[in-house]
C-alpha cells in the first residue's frame, strides 16, 4: 500500500518514537506502560503507523468487500433510518406512542411508514392471555398480540402495502407472519404486496432471553420454513434478523458477537439450500440488529469487519453473485446494558457516543436507547431526546458529510483486520463443534455467554472495569427516576376478556380441524428439506381465527415441547 | 431457624418468573453466592403456589426472586400470599430492575430486602450470609 521510501521513513521515525518512550516516559517519568486491550481482548499498541496496514488492499465504498460501506455515497445520499423499538400496554397505547415517535422524526425509507413494535412475553412464547402461565406479564415490555383483532388494532389506520411491519417477536414469528398474511388478505391485499421483517431468531433468543422456547431442532425448522415462505411469496420481506444485540447484552465481545451471528447465518444459508432455495434468492433479505457497546473504535471496526466478512463468506463459500446478497445492511441497537440507573442523565452521553460510532461505521438504521431505560420503559421526554441525539449528529456535526471518514486510519484499518480475524476464530470453533444450532443443543454457546456476563460483573465489582456512576464517580444521593410503567391489572383483565370474546365468536370445529392440520404437518416435518409444508396450514388456521397461542401449542406439542436454555 | 444448626451452609432458593427472560443479574448473584459458600437451588415458576411448594421441599433459608419487567408488585403480593398459606417463614428477597420508588411498598408488603439496579452481588451475599449467624 505504501512505497518502500515511505516505509523506510516511517521505520526511522518509529525508532525515534520508541526511544523517546523508553528514555523519557519509562526511565525519567517512571511511566509503567500499561497494556491496554480492546473489549475483544485484542492487545493494543500506543500508536499505529503505515506499517500496520502495509498488507491491506485499498478499498472504496460501494465495492466488494464493502468494509467502507455498501454504496458509493453514504449519508450524503440517504441519512440513516431512525427506528425506535417500542410497545407497551394495549394496542391503542402502543399506536399512540408510534404516532408520537413519527412526529418526533422516526421514519422508514422513502415514503413508507414503519410500524416497529415490541410484544409482551406471553406473545413471544405463544401463551394466550387467558393461559395461567401468562398471569402478571400481559402488556409488560410490549403489546399483547394473540388474534387477528389485535393486529387490526395496531394496523387498521395504515395502508399495508406502504407500511413496513416489523415485529420484535422471539419464538412465534412464524404463526405471527401467518396471521399478518391472513389479516392482509382479509383487507384485500396479496402477500406479495407486503413489506416488513420478521425476527426469525428463535435459536438466538433461546440462548439469551431465557424463556420457554421450542427445542433447537424445531427452532431450526421454523426458521427455515419462514425463509422459504417469505422468499417465495413476499419478495420484499426481510425474513431473518441476524440479531447480535442480545449476544452483546450478555457481554459477548464484539468479535464473539460477529462470529456467533455469522455462524448462525452459515447454518441458515445451508438450511435454505437444503430446502431447495438458491442462496441469491434469500441471502439479500437477511436483516440485522447489531449491538453497539462502549468500546468506541472497536465497535466502528466491528461494523466495517461485519460487512467485509459477510461479503467474503457469501461470495466465496456460497457463490452468491447478486451484489445485494453481498451487501450487509446494518441496523444497530445501542447497548441497553451500558446504561446505568445511577445518574441516569449520563446515559445521554453514552448513547451519543454510540450513535456517533454507528455513523462512523456506516449503518443503515438504528434504535437509540433512552436515558431512563435502566429504570423502565422510556418516557416520552427520554425517547424524544434519544431521537434528538440522531438529529444533532445528522444536522449539527458535519460527520455525515464524508463517507467512511475513518477509512485509511492506520489504527482503525488495523483494528478492522484484527476484529475480522478474531471473529473468524470464533466461527471455526463453533463449526468444529457442529455448527451454531448444534452449539445451542450442546449448551456450549449458553455456557460461553453465562461466563461472559459473570466476568463482566466480577470486573465491575473489583473495579478493574470502570462504569461511571456505578463503581466510580458516584454521587452521595441517589436520584429517584420515576418508572414509566409497570404491571397494570386492569390491562390484563381487559385483554383476557377480549380473548374470551374472540373464542366465543368463531367456529370452534373449524378451529380444531385447522390445529389438527398444523400438528399433522409438524409431525411429518422430519428435516428442513420438507420446508414449505407448514406455513399454508398456519395461514389457513389464522383465517379460521385460531389464536397465536393455539397455533404455537400445536407446533410444539408434536415437536419436542418447550425448553429453557439452562 | 433451628434447621440451620444442623446444616453447614446457608441454602438459598433462587427463582425467576418463567416469562421474565432477564437473568444476567441472577447469574452473577448465584455465582457470587456459590463462591461465598452459600448453597444455591434455582427454579423457574409461573404459579406462586409452585414456588411455595419448592421452598418448603427444599427447606430454604432464604428465597430470592428476580423481576425486571415491572411485575414485581404483582409477584411479591402473590408469592407472599402463598408463602403465608404454607406458613413458610424463610425471608423473601427481590432483585432486578425495580424502581426505587416501589421499594418502600415492597418492604411494607413483607419483602425483607430489595436489591435493585446498582446493587452489587456482594450486598446480597452479605445479607444472606448474615442469616446463618
Amino acid at each position: 500500500m505504501f512505497s518502500k521510501k515511505t516505509l523506510d521513513k516511517v521505520n526511522e521515525m518509529m525508532k525515534d518514537w520508541e526511544k523517546e518512550v523508553k528514555e523519557v516516559y519509562e526511565k525519567k517519568l517512571k511511566f509503567g506502560s500499561p497494556q491496554y486491550n480492546s473489549e475483544s481482548g485484542i492487545p493494543l499498541k500506543y500508536v499505529y503507523t503505515p506499517e500496520d496496514i502495509e498488507g491491506s488492499e485499498p478499498e472504496m465504498p460501494g465495492a466488494f468487500p464493502y468494509s467502507r460501506g455498501n454504496r458509493a455515497l453514504g449519508y450524503q445520499y440517504m441519512p440513516w433510518m431512525i427506528q425506535q423499538l417500542h410497545g407497551y400496554g394495549t394496542g391503542e397505547e402502543t399506536k399512540e406512542r408510534t404516532k408520537y415517535l413519527i412526529r418526533q422524526g422516526m421514519k422508514g425509507y422513502g415514503k413508507q411508514a414503519a410500524v416497529l413494535f415490541a410484544v409482551d412475553t406471553p406473545t413471544h412464547c405463544g401463551f394466550d392471555p387467558d393461559d395461567p402461565r401468562s398471569r402478571g406479564m400481559i402488556g409488560l415490555g410490549g403489546v399483547n398480540i394473540s388474534t387477528l383483532g389485535d393486529i387490526d388494532v395496531l394496523l387498521r389506520d395504515y395502508d399495508l402495502p406502504k407500511t413496513r411491519v416489523a415485529d420484535n417477536i422471539r419464538f412465534t414469528c412464524l404463526p405471527f407472519l401467518a396471521m399478518y398474511v391472513a389479516y392482509a388478505e382479509g383487507r384485500g391485499h396479496k402477500p406479495g404486496e407486503l413489506a416488513g421483517q420478521s425476527q426469525n431468531g428463535l435459536g438466538n433468543r433461546c440462548l439469551t432471553t431465557n424463556l420457554p422456547s421450542p427445542v433447537p431442532d424445531t427452532q431450526y425448522k421454523l426458521e427455515i420454513e419462514l425463509i422459504k415462505y417469505s422468499c417465495r411469496n413476499i419478495k420484499s420481506w426481510n425474513h431473518t434478523n441476524l440479531c447480535g444485540y442480545v449476544l452483546g447484552e450478555m457481554n459477548a465481545t464484539p468479535a464473539q458477537e460477529l462470529g456467533i451471528v455469522l455462524s448462525k447465518a452459515v447454518d441458515l444459508v445451508e438450511g435454505g439450500i437444503k430446502a431447495g432455495l438458491q442462496p441469491d434468492e434469500f441471502v439479500s433479505r437477511f436483516s440485522s440488529q447489531v449491538h453497539l457497546g462502549m468500546d468506541f473504535f472497536e465497535e466502528v471496526a466491528k461494523l466495517r469487519a461485519w460487512r467485509r466478512l459477510w461479503a467474503k463468506i457469501m461470495k466465496e463459500r456460497f457463490g452468491c453473485k447478486d451484489p445485494k446478497s453481498l451487501q450487509y445492511r446494518i441496523h444497530v441497537h445501542t447497548a441497553g446494558s451500558s446504561l446505568t440507573s445511577q445518574q441516569p442523565l449520563n446515559n445521554i452521553a453514552r448513547s451519543t457516543l454510540q450513535v456517533l460510532a454507528c455513523v462512523l461505521g456506516g449503518v443503515q438504521s438504528m434504535h437509540t436507547n433512552s436515558y431512563d431505560e435502566a429504570i423502565g420503559l422510556p418516557s416520552e421526554e427520554a425517547v424524544r431526546t434519544a431521537i434528538r441525539i440522531n438529529q444533532i449528529v445528522l444536522n449539527e456535526t458535519g460527520v455525515p458529510h464524508v463517507t467512511d471518514p475513518l477509512g485509511g486510519s492506520y489504527y482503525l484499518e488495523w483494528l478492522t483486520d484484527k476484529v475480522e480475524e478474531e471473529a473468524k476464530k470464533v466461527m471455526s470453533e463453533i463449526e468444529s463443534k457442529g455448527g451454531y444450532f448444534q452449539c445451542i443443543k450442546n449448551e456450549w454457546l449458553r455456557q460461553l455467554l453465562e461466563k461472559q456476563s459473570i466476568k463482566w460483573r466480577q470486573e465491575v465489582d473489583s473495579g478493574e472495569r470502570v462504569v461511571v456512576g456505578l463503581n466510580k464517580f458516584k454521587t452521595e444521593e441517589e436520584e429517584v427516576v420515576p418508572a414509566f410503567t409497570g404491571y397494570q391489572p386492569e390491562i390484563e383483565a381487559e385483554v383476557v376478556k377480549k380473548m374470551e370474546k374472540w373464542r366465543a365468536n368463531r367456529d370452534n370445529t373449524k378451529v380444531k380441524d385447522s390445529l389438527d392440520r398444523i400438528k399433522e404437518a409438524m409431525a411429518g416435518y422430519d428435516t428442513v428439506e420438507k420446508a414449505g409444508i407448514l406455513m399454508p396450514k398456519l395461514i389457513e388456521a389464522a383465517k379460521a381465527k385460531c389464536t397465536l397461542g393455539e397455533m404455537m401449542e400445536a407446533i410444539v406439542e408434536v415437536s419436542g415441547g418447550r425448553i429453557y436454555s439452562t | 431457624m433451628v434447621e440451620n444448626q444442623n446444616r453447614e451452609k446457608v441454602k438459598a432458593l433462587m427463582a425467576r418468573f418463567s416469562l421474565d427472560g432477564h437473568d444476567r443479574g441472577l447469574l452473577s448473584v448465584m455465582s457470587s453466592f456459590r463462591n461465598a459458600g452459600i448453597e444455591v437451588v434455582f427454579t423457574y415458576f409461573s404459579d406462586p403456589k409452585e414456588l411455595a411448594k419448592v421452598a418448603e421441599e427444599e427447606d430454604a433459608d432464604v428465597v430470592g426472586i428476580t423481576c425486571s419487567m415491572g411485575q414485581h408488585l404483582f409477584v411479591a403480593s402473590t408469592v407472599l400470599e402463598s408463602f403465608n398459606e404454607r406458613k413458610i417463614d424463610a425471608p423473601l428477597i427481590m432483585g432486578g430492575v425495580i424502581p426505587s420508588g416501589d421499594i418502600p411498598q415492597l418492604l411494607n408488603m413483607g419483602i425483607k430486602k430489595v436489591f435493585g439496579p446498582g446493587s452489587a452481588p456482594s450486598d446480597a451475599v452479605d445479607y444472606v450470609s448474615g442469616l446463618s449467624s
